[in-house]
């Protein structure tokens, strides 16, 4: 399977935002992944619905929203608002996760749980159970917060157990597996047949000379070989 | 109830205009259609109306065509037309709670599924994408949650094998104009009840987007010529043939069982073009379209490569 390519938009010049997205949407990208994160469940601030909202304009592409944030449950509605498609909260920050992914989904978006390196699989039990209440899981492979980091050791072998439970518990096709952190040309087909369907990657584009070559590239870590 | 029902439509694609007609041929004329507006649409991405707001036009109706139906100028006008009832179809745009309580009777909502499954934007697409061979229509009284209020009348509607979400949207929305007639004439006539919905049954149907289109080959036959009926007419299936893009349209399972593995392509070189899948069947392709030229039926597509695909695999 050919995994989706997310381009996380942190990690490229937010000074001149517009045109990049609109460089990295005729380069192949598949969906813009965008970093929120709120000075408080991460150490670092980001952007939010006015930058959103004002992206939204200039593409077509699917919104992945990570929210790195402690309190998701209070803007649900704005990100649906502002023209978000996919919203993923975190399984260490949710109290309430079924009624947080219920409310995502009700406002018409899909529904993502994104789980930190250091949070054991098992704390996604209640979730990968047939007819989950997720769309996607959001594996994190370095700690979020900071662009630019280094893949977590053992982060392969998370990617292949996860992929086990789903296929064992969902099923293949009802949950889809994202994997963010520190992914690039070099190390996307392991993540792949690990298991990975969608591919954020920041860095592994930004600064590479040709990112329709490198995302047509990360898609074909798909092929067999 | 003494004199005309005053009744207010909102509503924006195709199936909204269908059942706008459907009300409009039982003698029963809005007084305000409410729309959203002009969009980006098509190739060129031009501003087009909507297809409620065409509809209005050709029908002489009164039509306003709004970003934010709760905006206090919006409901002042709302307010000014005095409805009876309220019927939303498709209209794309969530009715906050001093608009539900406007209506001197209710609001009243069209929606394309057998509540309380598939709450949300995209129920026939969910439909079709689960394989199920049956859906249909609610009418339900507007609450404040989405698609959570109660039910006044249903129907189911069967799904065809070969239904895709544009034949099986139209077919929903000619039962739609009729159960939204036979709803307001019980309304109006006060011989109605409405039914809470069961929470604990209700799914919701997320909206598709342009990452569903991608065909995974590992899943069953069955399940991706499902996808494909779901993904019709946006945002189509696809897979990769190399490094050229192939949407595809219409397809159907072939038994098999075929040895080779997922991803491979089996063709005749003329007429049959069958894509292997996880489960030994195969999703054989009936129509398609290359990247850059327009849709065409497989044999077409084959005699461009003249019996010799370019690759022998695919996904």
């Amino acid at each position: 399977m050919q995994p989706l390519v997310a381009p996380s938009l942190l990690a490229f010049d937010l000074g001149r935002m517009a045109d990049e997205v609109r460089a990295l949407e005729a380069a192949g990208a598949d969906v813009l992944h965008l970093d929120v994160m709120d000075g408080h469940f991460v150490p670092n601030l980001t952007f939010g619905f006015p930058v959103i909202e004002a992206l939204r304009k200039v593409t077509t592409l699917p919104f992945d929203a990570h929210l790195m944030v402690s309190n998701p449950d209070d803007h649900l509605d704005e990100y649906a608002r502002v023209g978000c498609n996919w919203i993923s909260v975190h399984v260490e920050t949710c109290s309430h996760l079924h009624r947080t992914l219920g409310r995502i989904r009700e406002l018409g978006m899909k529904a993502g749980v994104a789980i930190n390196p250091g949070t054991s699989l098992a704390s996604l039990d209640a979730i990968l159970t047939p007819g989950s209440p997720a769309d996607f899981i959001l594996l994190m492979t370095v700690n979020p917060g900071f662009a630019g980091q280094k893949f977590v050791a053992g982060g392969m072998e998370r990617i292949a157990k996860l992929r086990a439970l789903v296929d064992e518990r969902v099923g293949r096709g009802n949950i889809r597996i994202e994997v963010d952190g520190s992914l690039k040309t070099e190390n996307a087909a392991d993540a792949v047949r690990a298991g990975a369907e969608i591919l954020v990657v920041g860095s592994g584009i930004a600064a590479t000379k040709d990112w329709k070559t490198t995302i047509a590239a990360l898609k074909g870590s798909g092929s067999r070989r | 109830m003494p004199g005309v029902l005053r009744l207010v439509f909102m509503g924006t694609p195709a199936f909204a205009a269908t059942i706008l007609d459907g009300v409009i041929a039982a003698g029963i004329r809005p007084v305000l259609v409410v729309t959203q507006p002009a969009r980006p649409a098509g190739r060129g991405r031009k501003e087009q109306p909507s297809a409620v707001a065409e509809r209005a036009g050709a029908l002489g109706l009164p039509c306003i065509a709004v970003e934010n139906v709760n905006a206090p100028d919006v409901m002042e006008r709302l307010a000014a037309a005095a409805p009876d009832i309220v019927l939303v179809a498709a209209f794309g745009q969530i009715l906050k709670q001093p608009l539900l309580d406007l209506p001197k009777l209710h609001c009243l909502n069209v929606h394309g599924s057998l509540l309380p499954k598939y709450r949300g934007a995209a129920p026939v697409q969910r439909a079709l994408w689960n394989g199920d061979e049956v859906t249909g229509i609610t009418i339900q009284k507007m609450a404040g949650r989405l698609d959570t209020g109660d039910v006044l009348l249903q129907r189911t509607v069967a799904i065809e094998p070969d239904d895709d979400s544009e034949t099986l949207l139209a077919r929903l929305a000619n039962v739609g104009a009729e159960l939204a007639v036979e709803s307001i004439y019980r309304i109006v006539s006060g011989r109605y009840v409405f039914v809470p919905q069961d929470p604990d049954q209700a799914t919701y149907a997320a909206k598709l987007d342009k990452s569903d289109a991608p065909l995974d080959f590992q899943l069953p036959a069955q399940e991706l010529h499902n996808r494909v009926r779901a993904l019709v007419p946006w945002p189509v299936a696809e897979t990769r043939l190399g490094s050229e893009r192939l949407k595809i349209y219409a397809t159907r399972v072939e038994p098999g069982p075929f040895p080779q593995p997922p991803g491979t392509l089996v063709t005749d070189g003329r007429r049959e073009l069958t894509i292997v899948c996880g489960d030994a069947r195969g999703l054989g392709l009936i129509e398609v379209q290359p990247e850059n030229r327009k849709r065409m039926p497989v044999r077409d597509f084959l005699g461009g490569f003249r019996g010799q695909l370019p690759v022998e695999s695919v996904g």
